[in-house]
This record gives structure tokens, C-alpha cells and sequence, in this order.
């Protein structure tokens, strides 16, 4: 299945290194380019991420949203709001710690930035061989998004604690124990996918979606994913340490002018970051529905990609136009109490179905048991199978446990179909909450005649 | 709270289930028979576990003669079946407890135990027991080589007596328990009730904005467009005019009497010739007006108005207060002198 794991830059370097540079030389500029391009990226991004979800918002509360600056998209609202935020007067309080406070910003951005360090944005056949579209494919690379999401953590805490503020620091306060809860689950998510692909790297999570999305197997690691992604990037119905009724404005309340600016950056680029981690860890990174086959544009590749993490951005933005902030209590004993059993009933099935070479629970990577490896108890290697061979070189009790993986499956799909229904098709507001009034009303009028 | 429990004196305080927990730990387990009972029981079982473990009598019991078969059952059956009676007493207690927790059971009201008739199948049990027509326990013992079998096979073999012994068991187990399975079930029932309740509310919540997401918007984007505003709206105040551009006021001052923040001041000078107050002024401190309409119900002839006017933001405090009189008098200048000079005032 993977042809070859050479990234574009690589063969940039390559390219350079034709052209009789050195190998330090051009490993410094392809770095340097990669960086660039990234960071040019980013930077737009964030600039189309703020007005989009000001607009979504606005559309969701049925009003318009930003629409004067730059005609009436408002695209220019931004890039105004930005100018004046550089024209802006850089307060710093009298009894703030110096050093952390001008440090933190910086500390709170730099771990968002160096996440797209390995995130695959496509791939494609360059000059003859495949490339993937990735600054580094880390083998590590899930280990190195939850040490830089924790990281992320560190920049908070000293922007809190260096602002010599109450609010700024139990702003601080709840955001770290928000995110060291809710960490936690989303790591067990991420153990089951990982489980499942049997690798940490991004680029190989997504090729061994090839045959299925992880989300129809995983569903349950998706929606704790989902949810605990919203919460890392501390969004709303998550949005404690930003309160404004309680801490003003969180641990970024005595931040003005740039600084400030670049904690927005990074909260936004956060969110399309982790939108775009949902859609590796479970739709499939960059390839498109499997139906439409391979393809080996990198065009293609790029479109479905922004595709796919743009609709999960606007998830999180119609999450946030719909529920309300939640409390600490509900938000420690959400996390605690059903993610992370969730998440645990999750990793077990997910165990359970490698142990039992349940294909659709291991990417239908079959180890091959011979009888020689069954003597020596080791396994012999892995096959790529589809799912009808898989299920011929099954022994009986693999089959049976596949049955009992099958029928969980037709369980799960009738619960979640039986919300549909109720949700989208069997719930009208209108005739729904008329009839708790009319029912309101027959309770009141027997009241009337009891007396 | 005392006074809220003597207007209803059903109404116990319950939240804390302590005096439950008092009366099963003052009154069953403190009782010397329950004590004994319990400790009679652990010793007997311990020491007929090990007696017939020590005697090899679960491996050979296959191999016994009917009476042994039956001594056996006598010496493990009696501490066997004192132990279901103790743990039926804890589950009684526990079920109560339970139902108590969900509010499904009233106060002080006993949970119905097994019908009186149930105890007769007791001795008609313990009967089939003792003849063991179906070699039952012989089975059951058999279970030990079932192992092997599945160390050597990979795959139990199926035994359709074993599976009937098994599903006798269980059946007696329900039958025995049916009340608590019963209560259960009807717990487990209320809390999924509650708790799809919870879970439905978040997709509820999603198609509500969804729709509202397609809507197109209702904004009347304002300085460019406006909203019809109706006649009866409660904008700034205006004086009314007649069709000859008189007003109507006879300075009764009514509206400054009835204005609950006393923003409205009255000149007017008594006309010695028709005897009557003739309007001067007209004061009204536009920005402490609360608009509640009060003047305009209380005036005799309904000679001041809300107009639907708007729009009165001004750059200084003091720009809030209207000169009503002036304000009439520049609006319907024109008209009076069209229709040849007529007073005012």
C-alpha cells in the first residue's frame, strides 16, 4: 500500500542537491522553505478562520455578521481588525512578572505552529513518484502533537501567573485543569486509532484508511475525539477559562496590542489544527470518498483535505452558536466520569478485535499465525486482506467474535439511527413544545374544576 | 421546616436513608439469632468445603452411590442453602433501598416478597434434588473433564444436559428473585429514560441552529433601511396640533402630576380677560423619560402624544431636554400664518 514515505521537501532537497548545493545548504533552505509556507499558511488561515466564524455565528443568529469592511462579505474585517491591534499601545501591568509575561504569547503559538510541522496536507505523484505534502512525517508524530498540546499548557499558566492579575490566573487555573482532564481521553481516543492503523505516524494513520475511514469502526473514539478537541482548544460549550461573567477575560486579560493578537492566532489556528486532526485520525486525511478511487493529484488530494477540516471547523462553530458555557463541576465530572470509561470501553473493543484478527477493527491487517509461529507463540508478520479473505483464514472463535463485533455494530447503528429519526426527522419545535403548552394548560384547567 | 412537616404529615424527611441503614443494622444484624445464624453458616460451609475437598469427594462424586450422592447434598446443601437465605435477607434490604433511592416505593411501605405459594416449591426442589433422576450433579462435576477437553480441542463440546442444568438454575434464580429483577428493571427502565432524555437534548439543540443557520437573516440593516414604526409607538413627545395649528394644552398640568419621574415642567400665565391658564412653556427631560405613557393617558384632552420619532441621540446631556412648546410653535408656524396669524397663546 505505501509506495514511498519521501515528502515533497525531501525532494526538494534532492532537487538542490542536483544542482551541486550541500547537503547542510539545502537542508537549510528546504527547512526554511517548508517553514515559510507553512507559517504564510497559517497566518491566512487565521485571517479567514476569524471572519468565517464571526459570519456562521451571525448567520446562525440570524443576522448577517461583519459585513461594512470590504464590501458586504466583510473580507477586509479581519485585516482591519488586525492593523488596529498593531497600532495598539502594548500596556503592561506594574506588578506583572516581566519575563513570563512577555514570554507567553510566544510560548502559547509556538506549540500550534510546530503541530503543522506533521500534519499531511496531501500527496501526490511528483516527477514520477509519490510525495506526501508534509514538512516531516515523523514516525513519532501523535506522541509529538499531545507533547506540544501539553506544551500549549505551560505558555497559559505563565500567561496567568505573569499578568499579576486574580482573574488572569484562575482564568489559568481552570484552563489547566480543563485541559489535563480532557487530555486524557482524548490520548485513550488516540490509543485506539493507533491500534487500529499500528502505527504513530500521521502519513501512515492516513494510508491505512485506504479501505475504510476509521470513523465507522471507531465511532465512539470520533465523538470523544470530537468533544475533547473542542475542549483543548477551549471553545465553547468549554470556554470556562474565558468566562467573561466570571474571569474576565481568562488568563489573556491584561494582554493588549500584538500580544493579544497572538494568542487569538493561536487559539484559531488551534482549532482548524485539531479539525484538521479529526480528519486524519478518522476520515481519512487527504483521500476522498472511497468510491471516487485513488487519484494521484495533489490538487485533489489538497481539496479534500481543506474540504474536510473546513466542515469540522464549522462544526465547532455550530457547536458553539448552540450550547451554553457548561459548569466546573459538570465540565470535571463530564470528563471523568463518561469520557474517560468511554474511552476505555473503546480501546478494549479495539484490543479485543486485534487479539481476534477481527479485520474491520484492524484495518484489515491480518497477522499470519502459521503453525510454526503458533508453536513458537510469535507472530509471523502482517498481510494487508480485504475483508472476504480476512474472514476465510479466520479459526472458529475469531468468527464467532467477529459475529459479536457485527452485531454490536447493527446496535450501534440502530441507537444512532432511532436519534436520527427522533432528531431531524420526528422533532418539530413548533408542534413539540405546542403540545408541552397545551398539555400545561389541560393540567391547569384541572386544577380548576378539582376546586 | 418543622412547620412544612406538620401542614403534611406524610411528608417524611427521607433524604438521608439512615433510618433504613438503622433498622437493618440495629435490628436484623444485631439480633443474636441473625448473628448466629450468619456465623453458623461461614463455619459450616468452611468447614464442609474442606472436609469434602480433603475426602477427593467433588472429583469422585460422579462414582458415588445414591446415598452418598444424597449425604453429599445434605452436608454442602444445608450451608448452600443458609447462604442464599442470608443473601436473600441483604437483597431484601438492598431492593427497599434501592426503590427508596428512585422514589419508586412510598414511604414506610413494605416491597412485596415472593407470593406465599412459592415457598411450597421449596420441598417439591429439594425433592428432585435428592432423587437426581437426571444425574445433575454427577454433570456437574463432570464439568472438570470439560476442561480438558478444551485444552485438547480448542472448543467445548456442547453438552445439551449441562445446558439444561444451567438454564434450571437460572430459572430458579428469576423465579426467586423476581421481585428485585422486577424493581431493577423498572430503575434501569427510568434512568435510560433520563438519560436519553439528556443524550437526545444535544442533537435537538443542533437542528434547532441548523435551521435557524439556513434561515435567511431578519436584520433591517439600519442606517440604510428601516422598519415601519407603528402610529401607537412611545417615541419623543410632541405637543398636538389641530387642523388650524392650535394646540390643545389648557396648562392643567395633569401629565406633570402623573409622570412617575417628574421630568415634565409647566409654564403658563392666567388670562385675566377669558380667565383661563394659557400655555408659556413646555419642559420635558428627555433623558430620564421612561416612556410608560402616563402623561398622554392622564391629559384631559389629549393634547400631548408619543410620536413614533426615534431617533434623538445628541452630543451633549443637556440637548435632552425638549422645549415642547418651541418645538410646536417652529412646526406649525407655517400653517397658522397661512391661515391668517392665529394665537397661540
Amino acid at each position: 500500500m505505501i509506495i514511498d514515505s519521501a515528502t515533497i521537501w525531501e525532494a526538494c532537497r534532492d532537487l538542490l542537491m542536483g544542482w551541486g548545493v550541500g547537503y547542510p545548504v539545502a537542508q537549510v533552505i528546504t527547512l526554511l522553505l517548508a517553514f515559510l509556507s507553512v507559517a504564510v499558511f497559517a497566518i491566512i488561515l487565521v485571517l479567514a478562520l476569524v471572519l468565517i466564524e464571526r459570519r456562521l455565528i451571525g448567520w446562525i443568529q440570524l443576522r448577517p455578521g461583519p459585513n461594512r469592511v470590504g464590501g458586504r462579505t466583510g473580507f477586509l474585517q479581519t485585516i482591519a481588525d488586525a492593523l488596529k491591534l498593531l497600532y495598539k499601545e502594548d500596556i503592561v501591568p506594574l506588578n506583572a512578572d516581566r519575563l513570563t509575561y512577555f514570554a507567553a504569547p510566544y510560548a502559547v503559538f509556538m506549540p500550534v505552529m510546530l503541530m503543522l510541522v506533521v500534519l499531511p496536507f496531501g500527496a501526490g505523484i511528483v516527477n514520477g513518484s509519490y510525495r506526501y505534502f508534509v514538512v516531516s512525517d515523523l514516525n513519532i508524530a501523535v506522541l509529538f502533537i499531545l507533547a506540544m498540546g501539553s506544551i500549549e499548557l505551560i505558555g497559559v499558566i505563565m500567561a496567568g501567573w505573569g499578568s499579576g492579575n486574580k482573574y488572569a490566573l484562575i482564568g489559568a487555573m481552570r484552563a489547566v485543569a480543563q485541559l489535563i482532564s480532557y487530555e486524557i481521553p482524548l490520548i485513550l481516543a488516540l490509543v485506539s486509532v493507533v491500534l487500529f492503523a499500528g502505527s504513530l505516524s500521521l502519513v501512515e494513520i492516513v494510508q491505512r484508511q485506504s479501505s475504510t475511514w476509521a470513523i465507522f469502526p471507531l465511532f465512539p473514539a470520533f465523538v470523544i475525539f470530537f468533544i475533547t478537541a473542542v475542549a483543548e482548544t477551549n471553545r465553547c460549550p468549554f470556554d470556562l477559562l474565558e468566562a467573561e461573567s466570571e474571569v474576565v477575560a481568562g488568563f489573556h486579560t491584561e494582554y493588549s496590542g500584538m500580544r493579544f493578537a497572538l494568542f487569538f492566532l493561536a487559539e484559531y489556528l488551534a482549532m482548524w489544527v485539531m479539525a484538521a486532526l479529526i480528519v486524519v485520525f478518522f476520515f481519512g486525511g487527504w483521500k476522498g470518498p472511497m468510491f471516487l478511487g485513488q487519484s494521484g493529484l495533489w490538487l485533489t488530494s489538497f481539496f479534500w483535505f481543506m474540504a474536510k477540516s473546513f466542515f469540522f471547523v464549522w462544526c465547532f462553530i455550530w457547536f458553539r452558536g448552540t450550547f451554553p458555557r457548561i459548569r466546573v463541576d459538570q465540565l470535571m465530572v463530564f470528563s471523568w466520569k463518561f469520557l474517560l470509561p468511554l474511552a476505555i470501553i473503546q480501546v478494549m473493543i479495539v484490543g479485543w478485535g486485534i487479539t481476534y484478527r477481527n479485520p474491520w477493527l484492524s484495518a484489515n491487517l491480518i497477522p499470519r499465525v502459521t503453525a510454526a509461529d503458533a508453536n513458537t507463540g510469535l507472530i509471523g508478520g502482517f498481510e494487508y486482506m480485504t475483508t472476504p479473505d480476512a474472514l476465510a483464514s479466520l479459526t472458529m472463535p475469531e468468527l464467532v467474535a467477529f459475529g459479536w463485533s457485527v452485531l454490536g455494530a447493527i446496535a450501534v447503528i440502530v441507537l444512532l439511527g432511532a436519534m436520527f429519526y427522533r432528531t431531524i426527522l420526528g422533532f418539530r419545535p413548533s408542534r413539540d413544545f405546542r403540545r408541552e403548552i397545551e398539555l400545561k394548560i389541560m393540567r391547569l384547567e384541572d386544577a380548576k374544576s378539582g376546586e | 421546616m418543622s412547620d412544612i412537616r406538620q401542614d403534611n404529615p406524610e411528608r417524611v424527611d427521607d433524604s438521608s436513608q439512615e433510618h433504613l441503614l438503622v433498622r437493618f443494622w440495629f435490628t436484623e444484624q444485631e439480633s443474636a439469632g441473625f448473628k448466629l445464624f450468619a456465623l453458623f453458616t461461614l463455619f459450616w460451609f468452611a468447614t464442609a468445603f474442606a472436609l469434602a475437598k480433603g475426602y477427593g469427594l467433588f472429583e469422585n462424586a460422579a462414582e458415588l452411590t445414591r446415598e452418598g450422592k444424597a449425604g453429599l447434598i445434605v452436608f454442602a446443601g444445608v450451608p448452600m442453602i443458609l447462604a442464599i437465605y442470608v443473601s436473600l435477607r441483604f437483597f431484601w434490604w438492598v431492593s427497599a433501598y434501592l426503590a427508596r433511592v428512585a422514589g419508586w416505593a412510598e414511604a414506610g411501605k413494605k416491597i412485596p416478597g415472593p407470593a406465599r405459594w412459592f415457598w411450597f416449591l421449596v420441598p417439591a426442589i429439594g425433592t428432585y434434588l435428592y432423587v437426581d433422576p437426571l444425574d445433575n450433579f454427577g454433570r456437574l462435576i463432570a464439568q472438570v473433564n470439560l476442561v480438558t477437553q478444551l485444552e485438547q480441542f480448542g472448543i467445548p463440546a456442547f453438552n445439551p444436559m449441562l445446558v439444561l442444568f444451567r438454564l434450571l438454575i437460572v430459572f430458579f434464580l428469576v423465579l426467586l428473585l423476581w421481585d428485585y429483577i422486577k424493581q431493577g428493571i423498572i430503575i434501569a427502565w427510568d434512568w435510560l429514560k433520563e438519560t436519553w432524555g439528556f443524550a437526545i437534548s444535544f442533537p435537538q439543540g443542533l437542528a434547532v441552529t441548523l435551521q435557524c443557520f439556513l434561515r435567511p437573516n431578519v436584520c433591517v440593516e439600519y442606517p440604510e433601511y428601516r422598519d415601519e414604526i407603528p402610529e401607537n409607538f412611545r417615541g419623543r413627545h410632541a405637543l398636538v396640533a389641530d387642523e388650524r395649528g392650535i394646540h390643545k394644552c389648557i396648562a392643567c398640568r395633569a401629565c406633570e402630576r402623573a409622570c412617575p419621574d417628574r421630568l415634565i415642567q409647566i409654564s403658563a400665565v392666567r388670562n385675566p380677560e377669558t380667565k383661563k391658564n394659557e400655555l408659556t412653556g413646555f419642559l420635558l427631560d428627555n433623558s430620564r423619560c421612561c416612556f410608560c405613557g402616563l402623561c398622554e393617558d392622564a391629559c384631559p384632552t389629549d393634547a400631548i402624544k408619543h410620536t413614533p420619532e426615534y431617533e434623538y441621540s445628541c452630543y451633549e446631556r443637556k440637548e435632552m431636554v425638549l422645549d415642547l412648546f418651541a418645538e410646536y410653535i417652529d412646526r406649525t408656524a407655517e400653517l397658522r400664518a397661512k391661515l391668517g396669524g392665529a394665537r397661540v397663546s
